[in-house]
């Protein structure tokens, strides 16, 4: 069984409950309906500087890799 | 009180020739279902559970028991007693201009990209992939700065290796382009992943690295598929001699940059006929309950009946 690294360090896990030595760090971006807002760039007729970078839902051309085949690589 | 069974609006199921398929667009996955139970639930999507299943006796009335236990267990739909409280989601697709992405092969022999992109911003473009067959760094800076303030939303970089390709500049370029969405490099010395996977090196060639067909469940894709064809739709391709084409690799070119205007040319109705050209267009996609979840980009040849097919 993989063993599961607490967020907290020891000497904070003593003064503590038990289950928070259950809780565990998970990236924001690695979670679906977080993985927005990482970068922003300009759009003049938008008038913003937060214009958020999204990729297309689907592969712009037939030049396409999907994580599978980024691994097999 | 009369029960119903509904599926969660976000799971359409689809009828194929031999199979059906329910897409779950919200958990973007496809559950593979025989034809029988698609037909059963257009029935009780209509009339009341128990209505339907006095139809069945015996063995048939256990399959028709275990089809909607497997139903509930896997959470694609629910017994409920007000059906009209659960209306059916809208499969429009709509998109705010008249582009959405565009392949640019650059450089151009003659050298104009900068004075195009604009043209494809108001055009609406919001998705670019340039194709950079010969490496220089001031030429990116060039192309990428003439894409600052723009609608860009991300601008995919396909770019042949080359020795004097430095990866500081490249994860510098980044750092600072912020539209840059994946830079691949291909044949590249060795294949692997750098700047948290947004570079992509491959060891194989541009014609041989990737695939003919991918699958990709979604809302959006779903919905473009019905009524358009999600490799042609709303793209221009534009060659590293200013051809304007539906795709790179065709023959096919309905003007040039250097002396016909872009606008007129993505406007005309030539130019967008493979866009509606929809799977159920497609003899060899039709019968496919993957159908809506394809992307493929093979060409493809009007029959006399007015369907289309792929040419091998």
């Amino acid at each position: 069984m993989k063993k599961r690294i607490s967020i907290f360090p020891e000497e904070v896990l003593e003064e503590l409950s038990v289950n928070y030595r259950y809780m565990v760090q998970e990236l924001a971006n690695k979670q679906g309906e977080l993985n927005l807002g990482q970068r922003f760039s300009t759009s003049d007729i938008h008038r913003t500087s937060d214009y958020m970078t999204v990729r297309l839902y689907k592969p712009i051309s037939n030049i396409y890799l999907s994580e599978k085949d980024e691994d097999l690589l | 009180m009369k029960t119903y069974f509904k599926l969660y609006a976000y799971n359409i199921p689809v009828k194929g020739a031999s199979r059906a398929a329910i897409y779950n667009l919200q958990f973007k996955r496809i559950r593979l279902i025989p034809v029988s139970l698609y037909e059963i639930l257009q029935e009780t999507a209509q009339h009341p559970y128990e209505e339907i299943r006095s139809f069945y006796e015996g063995d048939d009335q256990q399959t028709f028991d275990s089809y909607f236990e497997l139903l509930q267990a896997e959470g694609l739909g629910f017994f409920t007693t007000t059906p009209e409280c659960f209306p059916k989601m809208s499969l429009e697709w709509k998109y705010p201009g008249l582009l959405q992405s565009c392949v640019l092969e650059y450089p151009f022999i003659k050298d104009n990209t900068t004075s195009l992109i604009p043209h494809l911003a108001a055009m609406g473009c919001r998705f670019m992939e340039v194709q950079l067959h010969t490496y220089s760094a001031a030429m990116l800076e060039k192309l990428l700065n003439s894409a600052n303030g723009t609608i860009f939303r991300c601008i995919n970089l396909v770019i042949d290796y080359h020795p004097d390709m430095k990866e500081d500049f490249l994860i510098s370029l980044i750092d600072r382009y912020r539209k840059i969405g994946k830079i691949h490099i291909y044949n590249a010395p060795q294949s692997g992943k750098q700047a948290g996977g947004n570079i992509i090196y491959s060891v194989r060639g541009i014609n041989n690295i990737f695939p003919l067909n991918s699958y990709h469940v979604n809302l959006s894709f779903f919905t473009e598929s019905l009524s358009y064809n999600t490799y042609y739709n709303k793209k221009v391709c534009i060659s590293r001699n200013g051809d304007i084409k539906n795709c790179l690799s065709h023959a096919q070119s309905f003007g040039n940059v250097n002396t016909d205007d872009i606008a007129a040319i993505v406007n005309s109705k030539e130019f967008q006929q493979l866009w509606h050209v929809s799977p159920d267009k497609i003899t060899d996609l039709r019968d496919s309950e993957m159908r809506y979840a394809i992307y493929t980009t093979a060409a493809l040849q009007q029959n006399n009946d007015g369907t289309y097919s792929i040419t091998r």
